[in-house]
């Protein structure tokens, strides 16, 4: 069944009067469980259609349906309340609270969530469990190395247990082996069943994926399944 | 979202800019300071006021000639003569006023003084003999004139102990010596004892003498300028004051009581006119006080415009993780309204300090029964209007939050 499936989706940029289109006719479909990337070179419009996708932004024009329900039936309300219990978000600079610890900025989508604020603090030590990360519950964001970094903002993401989880070049930012280890737990992520869509301008990064689609220029070029798949998470352990 | 974590947050965001937080808040902490203090202050001055006018004597009415002034203009009711000696003896007839036990004539006026080579312009009060009862004062020296010397329009004078000072010096004694007013000798019978403050006089400043001598000999006049006249007991005054009201209609042939040219004022009516004075006094102070508030509330604004410029990502990324607009503006708007109630908390406890001391120092300093008020009014006003300040000041910095794209805020640098 498609988790995601869109239609012709546009996005235009109006700025001085010169128009840029960033994403044109786009049509595509993304089962529940599918580990998809999506490559391209910079400017060809992957991160504008993850933001699409992720409901952090508008398309100008197309159709877009989340679970079969078209993203202009939802209020800015309703938005983000699906961002906030279907969807998680990696992206490449983290964004972790710099003051604040681990375990705060794990709770993050907590807060803005329906979930008893009793159980939280057993759900924060699991999610960091996950990414072997639970033994630096009270550091603070710059006591940790960069893929520790991610690997917080990773169990951010899957805190609240979400349907799909946006990563945005999550090892863009992170030396080789790192950044394997956070393919390994995305990997890990979507052998329980999770949908993953990440952007990736590495080769190595996208091989980890089951399906890849190539943009160019805001089209798509290519969307092929991956026959060559790493599995990260053979190197790790 | 719960106002639990609402809080929580705030105080966070509060806490990561401490000494900023503090400096934003003085502009409400000096204004709310401001308010408590000129509150309290006012209501000790205020009670002091009141005390002293106890002081008169709740059994004392005053009539005065004219009619009661209706505002600044009103000229007419100043230069009024129709307190005539005929009143004085209506009023004495028990059938007219029956519950009256004393009444005593008054005239006034500023006429130079000397002695010596020493001049000084002084206030003479013309009154009778027992004035040192109705006034309630005590004489340092010597006594008050007599019956005797109303009658006979003597020229004698209690003096005040700035007078003593200013005509005889320290230690000259002034008992038996005689003074020049206004061309005439008077002998000084009586000295008044410093701080001789009473109802809206000041004894320390005046020269008392027989109202006869007043008007006869010094001012040249044949009307009062007030009949005070003293009651058996405070319950009658009411009934006395009709029964005055009655007497002088009588007496000036008035039918009309629009028409009445005296007018009559108990302490009671003088009390409750003071109060509206001081009040009005007291809330104005109030109110400049308040201007500085205004000027922290911009402070606040400005400084959370700038926090939520710089925190542009961390709404990005609260918006991308579930929070709604109206979350976002909750956060904001909850920050800025603890930032003001902080400031109006710390103010309150700063004003009660301060006044606190204030009424200490005022009390040592004028040796007066100042009392201090903890003032609850402006306790709670101040409380309220910081926090509003808050949610009006704070309004527009977290509306700029809950707008922005989540998109374009995760991509600030």
């Amino acid at each position: 069944m498609a988790l995601i499936k869109v239609n012709n989706l546009e996005k235009k940029y109006c700025d001085d009067g010169t128009e840029t289109i960033a994403i044109r006719d786009i049509s595509l479909e993304i089962n529940s469980g599918e580990f998809l990337a999506i490559t391209g070179p910079s400017g060809s419009g992957k991160s504008t259609l993850l933001h699409i996708l992720g409901f952090l932004d508008k398309p100008t024009a197309g159709r877009y349906f989340f679970e079969n329900r078209s993203i202009y039936d939802y209020s800015e309300e309703e938005m983000a309340k699906i961002r906030n219990k279907k969807m998680g978000f990696v992206f490449q600079q983290f964004n972790l609270l710099p003051k604040t610890t681990v375990f705060e900025n794990v709770k993050l989508p907590l807060i803005y969530s329906d979930i008893p604020e009793k159980e939280w603090s057993q759900l924060i030590y699991n999610a960091l469990v996950k990414v072997e990360l639970s033994h630096r519950i009270h550091h603070f964001p710059n006591q940790l190395s960069g893929g520790e970094q991610q690997r917080v903002a990773i169990a951010r993401a899957l805190i609240a247990n979400p349907l799909v989880i946006f990563a945005d070049e999550p090892t863009g930012n992170l030396d080789s082996k790192a950044g394997q280890q956070i393919m390994a737990i995305l990997q890990e992520l979507n052998n329980e069943g999770r949908t993953i869509v990440l952007i990736t301008h590495e080769t190595y990064t996208s091989q980890c994926a089951e399906r890849i689609i190539k943009l160019f220029d805001g089209e798509i070029q290519s969307d092929i399944k991956n026959l060559e798949r790493i599995d990260a998470t053979k190197f790790i352990k | 979202m719960k106002i639990k974590s609402l809080t929580k947050i705030a105080l966070i965001g509060l806490k990561t800019n401490r000494s900023r937080s503090l400096l934003t808040i003085l502009g409400i902490v000096i204004g709310i300071t401001a308010i408590m203090m000129v509150m309290s202050i006012g209501q000790g001055a205020q009670n002091l006021i009141l005390a002293q006018m106890q002081g008169l004597g709740s059994k004392v009415i005053a009539v005065l000639p004219g009619r009661q002034p209706k505002g600044f203009t009103d000229i007419l009711s100043i230069f009024s003569d129709s307190l005539k000696l005929k009143d004085v003896e209506a009023l004495k007839n028990k059938n007219n006023v029956p519950h009256l036990t004393r009444i005593m004539p008054i005239v006034f006026g500023n006429e130079l003084t000397s002695f010596d080579n020493q001049t000084y312009r002084a206030t003479i009060l013309g009154v009778s003999e027992y004035f040192n009862e109705i006034y309630n004062i005590t004489l340092e020296e010597g006594e008050p004139f007599s019956e005797d010397d109303v009658k006979s329009y003597a020229n004698v004078a209690v003096i005040g102990a700035r007078i003593k000072e200013q005509l005889f010096g320290e230690n000259e004694n002034a008992l038996g010596q005689k003074i020049k007013i206004k061309k005439q000798l008077f002998r000084i019978v009586g000295v008044i004892g410093q701080k001789g403050q009473g109802t809206f006089v000041n004894f320390d400043d005046l020269i008392i003498i027989p109202y006869s001598s007043a008007q006869q000999n010094l001012f040249g006049i044949k009307y009062y300028h007030r009949i005070a006249i003293e009651v058996d007991k405070e319950e009658n005054v009411d009934v006395t004051v009709e029964d005055i009201k009655q007497t002088l209609r009588e007496s000036h042939n008035i039918t009309d009581p629009e028409k009445d040219d005296f007018y009559i004022q108990t302490q009671k009516e003088a009390i409750k006119q003071t109060q509206t004075v001081t009040n009005a006094l007291k809330y104005f102070l109030a109110a400049v006080a308040a201007i500085s508030l205004i000027v922290g509330g911009v402070g606040i604004m400005n400084i959370m415009l700038v926090s939520v410029t710089e925190r542009t990502k961390e709404i990005g990324l609260r918006k991308a993780v579930g929070a709604t607009p109206k979350e976002i503006l909750l956060q904001f708007l909850f920050e800025a309204i603890f930032l003001t109630m902080t400031g109006g908390i710390i103010g309150v406890i700063f004003g009660a300090t301060n006044s606190l001391i204030s009424s200490l120092i005022l009390s040592k300093l004028l040796s007066v029964n100042w009392q201090f008020t903890f003032p609850f009014s402006a306790m709670f006003l101040g409380l309220f209007t910081s926090a509003l300040i808050g949610l009006i000041f704070g309004l527009y910095p977290a509306r700029k939050a809950a707008k922005k794209s989540p998109i374009e805020s995760l991509r600030y640098e």
